[in-house]
């Protein structure tokens, strides 16, 4: 595979080379195509996932079977939070939204590589803060955000993810942001339209002019996207 | 806040607790005993912590802080954890921590224990379980306040605090209770007079006392019974 920067899993790219090389040859590339499971809550894990493009959520899931996002990953972060922490087993969902390419590792190479002292451990324990962060902020975000709000930092973390100002996108993949909402999301991106910070055409959306999309955006982008530059090595 | 001589120091954490002897003896000079009083605030969201807290007795309130400075309650930590994850993973605390029932803890100040942190051993993977364990509550925290009725979460509420003071009978304002679920006084006044009238709990000059922890529980959500499981499988 190519080690190009813009084809690099970013906590990766951070790591000195002898690391990295280290982690590639124990891991190998993969595709996902859009709704595949890669974690089911409360059951074991078999992978780590370095993201190099793509975007996965990650889910609760209630006694219902309803979802809530509790946080997004792209190739800024990686998938296994749960296998550093010892905990066999995962508190929830992870789903492929935007079809994805990631190095995956075995769960218990990918521990023997983080239990070692250095970068990667290092970078990977830190990178539990925006875990955390996305969390804490999907509770406020239910509380206290607005849809329209919600999903104006819904379109900037895709477009972010696929570092595209236009991308596909289905009402479905929006409704789990809103579960509760679903009905609502129309409404709320006629409202985006119309102040002319998207444009939609089919399943296309492309966002016309992010500046005022980010301030339309209820605070939880901006907090998540530093979390994210914090915790960088 | 009087550091104490080692010999007194009490075992009630268990985390502490569950330490191999040799890792306890090597933490123990390192730790010291303090007491917080209700609502004092340990760290504010952002900050970087200078000390770790092992919870011996009371509990300590993770919040989340909405831009108008309103406080969501995310998770709680009892005598069966501690304040200090973000020392062991490099970074800071995204919430604010308070104290919500008057504490008693050992603190240890970050150097020390990321260095015990960094030998492995039982105390780095009893660590990580944790931070594990409490990001799960965190998780249930979500789900509950999308979900649940403001019945059903001060019914786990008042478990969950009735666990960590292992009694049925504790000192508990309405704006104490306010502060952690966030709801307005009144809704919550309403229910818990509802909870009283079907003889579950009593209450009244700032004390709360639970009848039937039973019909309790099985008012409370199933996040008490998620969370708690969680922990007991820590030990």
């Amino acid at each position: 595979m190519s080690t190009s920067e813009n084809s690099q899993n970013r906590l990766l790219a951070a790591l000195p080379r002898d690391e990295y090389d280290q982690l590639l040859s124990r891991s190998e590339l993969v595709r996902f195509r859009k709704n595949r499971i890669l974690y089911e809550a409360g059951e074991g894990i078999q992978y780590a996932y370095f993201p190099t493009s793509g975007m996965a959520s990650l889910l609760a899931i209630t006694e219902n079977g309803s979802t809530i996002e509790i946080g997004t990953v792209g190739k800024e972060g990686y998938i296994g939070d749960p296998i550093l922490h010892h905990l066999g087993i995962t508190a929830y969902r992870v789903t492929v939204q935007m079809p994805m390419t990631a190095l995956r590792i075995k769960a218990d190479e990918f521990l023997v590589e983080a239990n070692r002292q250095g970068p990667l451990r290092e970078q990977l324990l830190r990178y539990a803060l925006v875990v955390e962060t996305q969390l804490v902020q999907a509770v406020v975000c239910t509380l206290t955000h607005t849809v329209e709000q919600r999903l104006a930092r819904r379109l900037l973390v895709m477009s972010d993810c696929l570092e595209a100002d236009t991308f596909e996108v289905t009402q479905e993949q929006l409704s789990l942001i809103l579960d509760r909402h679903r009905n609502r999301i129309s409404a709320a991106g006629i409202v985006l339209r119309e102040m002319g910070l998207i444009e939609i055409a089919r399943s296309q959306l492309r966002i016309a002019n992010r500046q005022a999309l980010e301030q339309a955006a209820c605070e939880c982008y901006s907090i998540v996207t530093k979390t994210n530059d914090l915790v960088r090595l | 806040m009087n550091p104490t001589d080692d010999s007194t120091i009490p075992l009630n954490n268990r985390l502490l607790a569950a330490l191999p002897r040799d890792e306890y003896e090597r933490l123990l000079p390192r730790l010291e005993l303090v007491r917080f009083p209700r609502n004092r605030v340990i760290y504010e969201a952002g900050d970087a912590m200078s000390y770790a807290y092992f919870v011996s007795s009371g509990i300590a309130s993770l919040l989340a802080i909405t831009e108008n400075g309103q406080t969501i309650d995310i998770s709680m930590i009892g005598n069966e954890g501690f304040v200090g994850i973000p020392i062991i993973l490099h970074s800071r605390t995204p919430c604010r921590i308070m104290i919500h029932m008057p504490c008693e803890a050992m603190r240890i100040e970050a150097k020390p224990l990321l260095l015990e942190f960094h030998r492995g051993g039982q105390m780095q993977k009893l660590r990580l379980r944790y931070a594990g364990a409490l990001y799960e509550q965190s998780v249930q925290s979500a789900v509950s306040h999308s979900l649940h009725s403001i019945k059903q979460r001060l019914c786990r509420y008042l478990m969950v605090v009735s666990d960590s003071l292992r009694s049925d009978s504790f000192e508990l304002t309405q704006e104490d209770i306010a502060l952690m679920l966030g709801h307005e006084r009144n809704r919550l006044t309403l229910n818990a007079g509802e909870l009283k009238s079907k003889g579950l709990i009593e209450y009244g000059r700032g004390r709360i006392r639970i009848i039937d922890r039973e019909g309790l529980e099985a008012a409370a959500c199933e996040c008490y019974r998620i969370v708690k499981d969680s922990i007991a499988g820590m030990f």
